[in-house]
């Protein structure tokens, strides 16, 4: 029975995809809202079962394929895990789902179908991702999820800045996917298996330099997946996609495949010790950019962008250093929140006319009461404030770093853990306090925004709850209360053991002094006339007297933010550019002169030999004869150099 | 042994081998210098028939008849090569002529 | 004045031993049988009739030919004084060509009727292209191979300029008629210097004369140099593969789909048969010249695939670069490289002749729709097509569980296997880049179009194929073991010199 659960589980979203592309666009809408959220519902319930029969085991459907050293069992594997990662994708992504149905509801029905049917796709290529017994099944997963997302964010393809931003996180995601791939032959190579068990037990008796080479390639697909640096740049621009999307794969599940594929195979990143330390610094570094790009950002979609970024760093120092359980706790965390933060935020721009721009906003907080209150719980959580779920995971996580003994790399990833909670704690303040505080802004689009339809609502408010009273499943960051994250994936990842007497008074400094810094960001961004009297006046009056940006008082320093460090200039030119100049080139040598018509022969003949490619391939006759002679040639000094060496 | 005897005359094989690749070597020359298509034809036929001399040259030398019969099966193939390269060029020059194959460059990138 | 000993072979040839001859190429034989019947039908039936007539005896020469072709496993040997064989590896290819020749008829049938081409003769020389294949297939002999070759190619000359009131199909016809011509002589020529050098045309008995000498024979390297540029260009490989392209596009496409399978699958046949089998010991002289050859193409057809805009040109490329995958399989040798090769080609059959099966049930009476906006919006305008032309896509990019993620798998674990890493490492890479053009067919296919309601109608035999195809791309891929048996047991012919 147990052996039926993972299909089971499978099941349901493939079929909803298959139901909704066979039939979706034609059916009443009815039918498409049922049938799309209630796929990953059923999943749902299923992993749920699951959860409450422990039905773990690697279960082996049947062997793909065996032929000599490569055997391929088709195989699922239920764990611990596997099972966490499949509570967070099918809890998280019901919700989500069903909120869409309101959100999407302004689409043509074909439009809608295809919305869901993308939706459960995504879904099933992520569980199969987290469920996949063997590396190539992981791959089968991993590469589904990167085309899901890329339908997804190309979703309004009339937009050309969606269909760019599609394929530029799909130009990101292949490099990742050949490091996978790469990767899975470096280890299939050495060891002769691609299954995890096979895998993780031959892993001690192997040569150390391939073991690393193998991690380092999984890190390569991993950090593109998980949008850190350097492959990072596509994660602000995939917000082109619609919002329960970003919500979805762009912040609560795909993007924290990454965090996932170092955790399960952390039997290889324990051995290989230096791609596991690139893991953490990877991470700090990535933290700390994101936050500091944040600040600047006047999306706020890319704003929430920058900052999931910005926590899957955390996540990659906790599994970089090794607390894998402190990562996948901030994992389940910030699915809630910022689920929760997107979802709100959707509201907000689903009620401002579909725009972006914080600037434009302003004192949302007396029309939309239930929207705010959930985007401020959802900013607390990110910011860590104590007893929401972020403090909890976030100050775990800091906290582990701080007290791994022994482990540099670990004390560095602290240090920029520290600062890069100050300035979650700033970004988060300048973007509650521009979008809700303060008076409305004159250029608003809606002068009287109405609240969201209830379908939209509830699952933000179950969000919200959850965001408020989840951290009290692992309290353990202030060294004290239930540990439930630690002991559940105790028997997958194992125990993370640092002892940390200043857990208590660490904790609690960085959440001051971040909450303080949310604070603070009021001062900056609600102009002196519009703010509340009281306190804060009196404080402002004495600390500041420009309601200006402060960044605006380094030109230079915002300058190198707002183009993000320039990371798009750089891959445009050393990616995009040479793959677009190819087509663009080709369209002009080959297309045109044949779609419009004969040129003049000497006219094309001129215009051909620009190019090396169309000097090749010019249609005339003699030209080919020519170049196959001219590769016979080549062909026979490369014989004679082989028959003279040997 | 590498002489042939025609007649009274003893001749060394490689002469007829180098005659061949002489020749072979032309006809190479011919597709790419001449523009003619029906010239190009025929430089290939050229071609086949170089390699039809080295291959009754070897036939002789090794006292062996398989290069002959490979030599005959080539004449054959020849034939039928040009039968049909013939009935294409003529079809082609119902429609215009062609007299340089480089006009046939509408197929191109 | 010296009498050529005739004696070399016995002069007495029995009845039984004309059978036992005759049933060694009975795969051969079959189509052969059908196609004259075909073209004596064709002068006496009315031309109503013909066509489907002829159709109907190509498809029933061609299963006859399957059958004989299954009933030789394991059990032929060689024939016609050796110039023959029946070795598992013949039959593989023999099985292979007569499966391309049933898929062809069935995608072509409607639409020469549509285009109102000439139907008996389409089919004549679709058989005598196909016999042409399985006498290479069946070769034992440089002799038999080179006849093989040139019948496949005359007829597919003739195929190319198939629609005569089209100036560019004359245009393909004409290039690849004087390309291939050229390459032909190349081929003759090293066949002749190999016959030379050795003494025999028997690939058996070359692979018998090789001596620690003959890596220094300059005659043997000059004829490896020679028909290793005719097979490249027969395989379309870079730097000889100009041709692909124009023919490709120039073609009808019925034609197109079959010889962008049958000729890369019978040269690759020709390939293996006489250089891994006919000349063993310059395996290092040959594995380094196709290594050169296998790495140009799969650079040059991936690169030059991206700039493409018509759909055939596109899959030209992209064959052009899957030559040079599947020649990665044939450098690296052994059972595994071969088995590898055998499988890729397989493969390449389901899933290149799928996607070029889709775009000629797409074709108008006018011409055909190859430009690869002509693929917007096919999902909804046909959700069948649309849905197995991504499958042809995916796999021939190579995804898994596709068919081509497993042949893929196997090329390059071969590859690695036999010390050839770099070469594997350049066709990873290269793999990844070819993810790119194919995507793009892919979003042609899914992009919204307005004139969505344009339903396209599928002919049913087209469907057929069409579907099996498809379904055998995803399920090879799932089960591949079947078919990898039956590639390793292809993998080592049988062909001695005894026998026969």
């Amino acid at each position: 029975m147990s052996a039926a659960l993972p299909l089971l589980i499978l099941g349901f979203p493939i079929v909803g995809a298959v139901l909704l592309a066979g039939r979706g666009w034609r059916w009443p809408r009815t039918l498409t809202k049922l049938v799309g959220p209630g796929a990953v519902w059923l999943s749902f319930l299923v992993v749920l079962a699951a959860f409450y029969t422990s039905s773990y085991g690697d279960f082996t459907y049947w062997r793909w394929i065996k032929s000599g050293p490569f055997d391929v069992p088709m195989n699922l594997q239920l764990d611990h895990l596997s099972l966490f990662m499949c509570l967070v994708i099918t809890g998280v992504g019901a919700l989500i789902t069903t909120y869409a149905v309101g959100y999407m509801g302004h689409e043509d029905d074909p439009s809608y179908a295809r919305f869901f049917c993308y939706m459960d796709v995504f879904v099933f290529s992520m569980l199969l991702l987290v469920l996949a017994g063997n590396f190539v099944f992981l791959i089968v997963g991993w590469a589904g999820v990167g085309l899901s997302s890329y339908l997804l964010i190309g979703f309004y393809y009339w937009r050309p800045s969606a269909v760019v931003a599609a394929r530029k996180a799909f130009v990101m995601n292949v490099v990742g996917d050949v490091g996978m791939i790469l990767g899975t032959f470096v280890l299939f190579f050495q060891v002769h298996a691609t299954t995890y068990s096979a895998v993780f037990k031959a892993i001690p008796r192997q040569d150390s330099g391939a073991l690393e080479l193998a991690a380092f390639l999984f890190l390569v697909g991993a950090i593109a997946k998980s949008a850190q640096i350097p492959l990072h740049t596509w994660l602000p621009d995939a917000m082109e996609g619609p919002t329960p999307v970003s919500a979805l794969i762009h912040a609560a599940t795909m993007v924290t495949a990454g965090v996932y594929l170092v955790g399960r195979l952390h039997p290889l990143y324990d051995v290989a010790i230096y791609a596991h330390a690139a893991v953490a610094l990877i991470g700090a570094v990535s933290a700390l950019v994101a936050a500091s790009i944040a600040i600047v950002q006047t999306d706020i979609k890319r704003v929430l962008a920058y900052s999931t970024m910005s926590q899957i760093g955390y996540m990659f120092v906790a599994v970089g250093i090794g607390a894998y359980s402190a990562a996948f706790f901030h994992l389940l965390a910030h699915a809630f929140f910022k689920a929760l933060l997107f979802m709100s935020a959707g509201n907000v721009i689903h009620a401002m006319d579909d725009n972006q721009d914080m600037r434009v906003y302003g004192g949302l907080w007396r029309q939309l009461r239930p929207t705010s209150i959930s985007f401020l719980v959802g900013s607390l959580a990110l910011v860590g404030v104590i007893p929401f779920v972020g403090f909890w995971s976030k100050e775990l996580i800091l906290g582990s770093a701080f007290s791994a003994g022994g482990n540099p790399v670990a004390v560095y990833a602290w240090g920029i853990g520290f600062l890069t909670a100050l300035l979650t704690g700033f970004y988060t303040g300048r973007m509650w306090w521009l979008a809700f505080w303060g008076q409305p802004s004159e250029r608003r689009p809606v002068a009287h925004p109405h609240e969201a339809p209830r379908v939209m609502l509830v699952p933000v408010i179950v969000l919200a709850v959850l965001s408020t009273v989840g951290g009290f499943i692992q309290t353990t960051a202030l060294g004290l209360g239930p540990h439930l994250v630690d002991d559940f994936l105790a028997p997958a990842v194992g125990v993370f053991k640092a002892e940390n007497p200043f857990a208590l008074v660490l904790g609690i400094t960085t959440m001051l002094l971040a909450a303080l810094l949310f604070l603070t960001a009021y001062l900056f961004y609600v102009p002196l006339g519009e703010r509340v009297a009281g306190f804060w006046d009196r404080l402002a009056e004495v600390s500041v007297s420009h309601p200006r940006p402060w960044s605006a008082r380094f030109p230079r320093l915002q300058l190198l933010l707002e183009r993000k460090l320039y990371f798009d200039e750089l891959y445009d030119a050393v990616f995009v550019r040479p793959l677009d100049w190819l087509a663009v080139e080709g369209e002009r040598f080959f297309d045109v002169p044949v779609v419009e018509g004969s040129l003049s022969g000497v006219a094309t003949l001129v215009q051909d030999s620009a190019g090396g490619l169309s000097w090749v391939e010019n249609g005339f006759f003699r030209r080919y004869a020519l170049v196959f002679m001219g590769g016979a040639v080549l062909a026979g000094l490369l014989l004679v150099f082989i028959a003279s060496r040997g | 042994m590498s002489d042939i005897t025609i007649g009274n005359e003893h001749l060394d094989a490689s002469w007829f081998l180098i005659l061949a690749a002489l020749l072979f070597i032309i006809g190479a020359i011919g597709i790419l210098v001449r523009r003619n298509p029906l010239v190009i034809l025929v430089c290939i036929e050229l071609m086949l028939n170089a390699v039809n001399l080295t291959l009754v040259t070897f036939s002789r030398q090794l006292q062996n008849s398989e290069g002959q019969l490979f030599a005959l099966m080539s004449i054959t193939v020849a034939a039928a090569e040009a039968v049909v390269g013939l009935g294409i060029l003529v079809d082609i020059f119902k429609d215009r002529e062609v007299e340089d194959v480089d006009e046939l460059s509408e197929l191109r990138g | 004045m010296v009498l050529i000993a005739a004696a070399t072979y016995s002069v007495s040839y029995s009845a039984d031993q004309a059978w036992s001859d005759l049933q060694q190429v009975s795969p051969i034989a079959a189509v052969v049988v059908a196609l004259l019947v075909a073209m004596v039908l064709d002068l006496v039936l009315p031309r109503r009739a013909q066509g489907p007539v002829s159709a109907a005896i190509t498809v029933i020469g061609l299963l006859a030919s399957l059958v004989a072709a299954l009933l030789l496993i394991d059990r032929g040997h060689t024939a016609y004084y050796q110039f023959a064989v029946a070795d598992n590896f013949a039959v593989f290819f023999d099985v292979l060509f007569a499966v391309l020749g049933i898929l062809a008829v069935a995608v072509s049938h409607a639409y020469l009727a549509r285009r109102n081409f000439l139907q008996a003769e389409f089919y004549v020389l679709l058989l005598a292209a196909t016999a042409g294949q399985m006498v290479i297939a069946q070769a034992n002999s440089l002799v038999s191979i080179f006849l093989g070759l040139e019948l496949l190619s005359i007829a597919l000359y003739v195929m190319s300029g198939f629609a005569r009131q089209d100036f560019r199909s004359q245009e393909a016809a004409v290039k690849y008629l004087l390309m291939g011509g050229f390459a032909s002589a190349f081929v003759l020529y090293g066949m002749a210097l190999v016959y030379g050098a050795t003494g025999t045309t028997l690939i058996p008995a070359i692979a018998k004369s090789l001596g620690p000498g003959s890596s220094t024979n300059a005659l043997l390297l000059l004829g490896i140099l020679l028909m290793g540029v005719g097979f490249a260009f027969k395989v379309s490989a870079a730097p000889f593969q100009m041709w692909t392209p124009d023919v490709y596009e120039g073609a009808p496409m019925p034609v197109t789909a079959f010889m962008s399978v049958g000729t890369k699958a019978a040269a690759f046949a020709m390939i293996v048969r006489v250089f891994a089998t006919g000349l063993p010991g310059l395996s290092g002289e040959w594995a380094a010249l196709l290594a050169f050859v296998a790495a140009a193409s799969m650079i040059v057809g991936n690169l030059a695939a991206i700039a493409q805009s018509s759909v055939k040109r596109l899959l030209a490329y992209s064959g052009i670069a899957q030559a040079g995958y599947v020649l990665v399989g044939v450098i690296a040798g052994g059972a595994d490289g071969q088995a590898s090769v055998l499988f890729y080609l397989a493969a390449y059959l389901v899933m290149n002749f799928g996607a070029f099966a889709i775009m000629v049930v797409l074709a108008g009476p006018d011409g055909d729709r190859d430009r690869i906006g002509d693929l917007d919006g096919l999902v909804y305008r046909n959700p069948v097509l649309g849905v197995l032309m991504t499958v042809f896509m995916l796999s021939l990019a190579g995804f898994p569980p596709s068919v081509g993620f497993m042949g893929k798998f196997f090329l390059f674990a071969a590859g690695v296997h036999h010390g050839f890493t770099w070469l594997v490492v350049l066709a990873v890479l290269m793999s990844v880049v070819s993810v790119y053009y194919y995507f793009r067919v892919v979003i042609h296919i899914w992009t919204p179009v307005e004139a969505a309601e344009r339903r396209l109608r599928l002919p049913a035999a087209a469907g057929l194929a069409i579907v099996a195809a498809g379904v055998l791309s995803v399920a090879l891929g799932i089960v591949p073991a079947a078919l990898f048996g039956l590639a390793q047991a292809g993998a080592v012919p049988v062909a001695g010199l005894g026998g026969g």
